[in-house]
């Protein structure tokens, strides 16, 4: 079953909520890390609801409603999500609070709203959806299942129309644990820069003139020991969609600058004249970034030449993920 | 009692996050749910929160709690009533 994409909305380092064309610029970065260029809220949802919502909860909720607005979708038959850590925010508001109260007299709203699922949840609440509701939480991989769960559901006849999205917010204390870690330096050329994000997706099964792109397959593997045994996985996944390896005009890399010899094959594969870009320059690193690459490359499909697009992230070989979109 | 009363307004603010709200856009009288300031169940856990915290009042009788946070006034005439 063809899966289409009506509309997209993002809020990124970028200032990509507000494009109306696609205009890519290295981000600011602010403490060490890429943070996102926000909207005025108040303009978008009512300020009495606006005051118990985080960072992570507002970003999200305006992305999803101005997705579902795109598409002239008043109430879709699903809303699926992926975050990688949550509304962090709000879970060291918390945590914070056991701190200093010696565990007594916390405040409540920090810990409802420090829940994953708050934000689809939100929407849900906003829009009046009683529709299937789930928020996936699987590291670096979350958007990627939101996806293949959109998919499944849509294939299956349990959902014509799905809400999808990806988030995750970032703050100066994840960013100091992580530096702690020796996972991210503030310095760009030395490692990868911590960032953060929201992107939604209105998804339909049916063909129409509001389509501006085709999500072809998304794919997680996990298990492969060597580039070789990648080389295969990807093959098979093209193959698999009727491709080879030349058929890709545009890869999105989660390479984010660190000397990566999975990125470096899948380059290799696709051949080096093929356009590559690494979408985590503009994003920065977070959990659940390919939803940016997605945003992006649906983008360029629409708005440029772009006719094939993989995007293409791992998490240090632990597992990969390939995501497929095409011209409609 | 009306320096309690703007502490509190100032408090509620600050612990409820009213946007673009000001002290003196409450008026003491009017209630702080439903129709009023438009609090909820989670404001009411919150100002309980607030109570024990900064004026070391406990509310011993939950049933007791639409009466004591129905206004500014019974609010401040409550704490005013139950502090040491």
């Amino acid at each position: 079953m063809d899966i289409f994409i009506n509309s997209i909305s993002a809020i990124s380092p970028v200032d990509s909520f507000n494009q109306e064309n696609l205009l890519l610029q290295t981000p600011e970065m602010v403490d060490g890390w890429y943070k996102c260029i926000e909207p005025d809220y108040r303009e978008i949802i009512d300020p009495r609801k606006l005051r118990r919502m985080s960072k992570a909860v507002k970003m999200g909720v305006t992305t999803g409603l101005k997705a579902l607005n795109d598409a002239d979708i008043a109430n879709p038959d699903a809303i699926i999500m992926g975050t990688g850590i949550g509304c962090i925010l709000d879970t060291e508001k918390f945590l914070q609070q056991l701190i200093d109260n010696d565990e007594s007299l916390l405040n409540p709203t920090a810990f409802i709203q420090s829940t994953h699922n708050t934000v689809a949840g939100q929407i849900a609440l906003l829009i009046g959806c009683n529709s299937y509701n789930f928020t996936f939480t699987q590291k670096t991989h979350s958007f990627e299942s939101a996806l293949l769960e959109s998919k499944m559901l849509m294939n299956d006849g349990e959902a014509n129309t799905v809400l999808v999205g990806g988030i995750d917010e970032t703050t100066n204390n994840t960013v100091a644990l992580m530096q702690r870690a020796a996972c991210a330096q503030s310095d760009k050329d030395a490692g990868y820069v911590p960032g953060e994000g929201s992107s939604f997706f209105s998804l339909s099964n049916e063909k129409g003139t509001n389509n501006i792109a085709k999500l072809i397959d998304v794919s997680v593997k996990y298990g492969i020991d060597t580039t070789k045994d990648l080389e295969r996985a990807l093959q098979e996944f093209l193959v698999k969609n009727g491709l080879e390896f030349n058929d890709i005009d545009l890869l999105l890399s989660g390479n984010n600058n660190s000397e990566s010899k999975w990125y470096n094959a899948v380059n290799d594969c696709l051949s080096l004249e093929k356009l590559v870009i690494s979408y985590k320059d503009y994003c920065g690193e977070y959990d659940t970034a390919s939803s940016f690459a997605m945003w992006l490359g649906t983008k360029l499909i629409h708005e440029q030449d772009a006719q094939k697009v993989l995007i293409y992230n791992t998490d240090e070989g632990y597992s990969h993920s390939f995501i497929l979109l095409t011209k409609c | 009692m009306e320096e309690l009363k703007e502490k509190l307004k100032a408090q509620l603010i600050e612990q409820l996050n009213l946007e673009d709200v000001e002290p003196s856009d409450i008026e003491s009288s009017e209630p702080l749910f439903g129709d009023g300031l438009g609090l909820d169940s989670i404001d009411a856990l919150e100002i309980i929160v607030l109570l024990e915290k900064e004026y070391s009042i406990k509310i011993e009788d939950p049933k007791k709690g639409k009466e004591i946070f129905a206004s500014i006034d019974t609010l401040a005439e409550f704490i005013t009533k139950n502090q040491n």
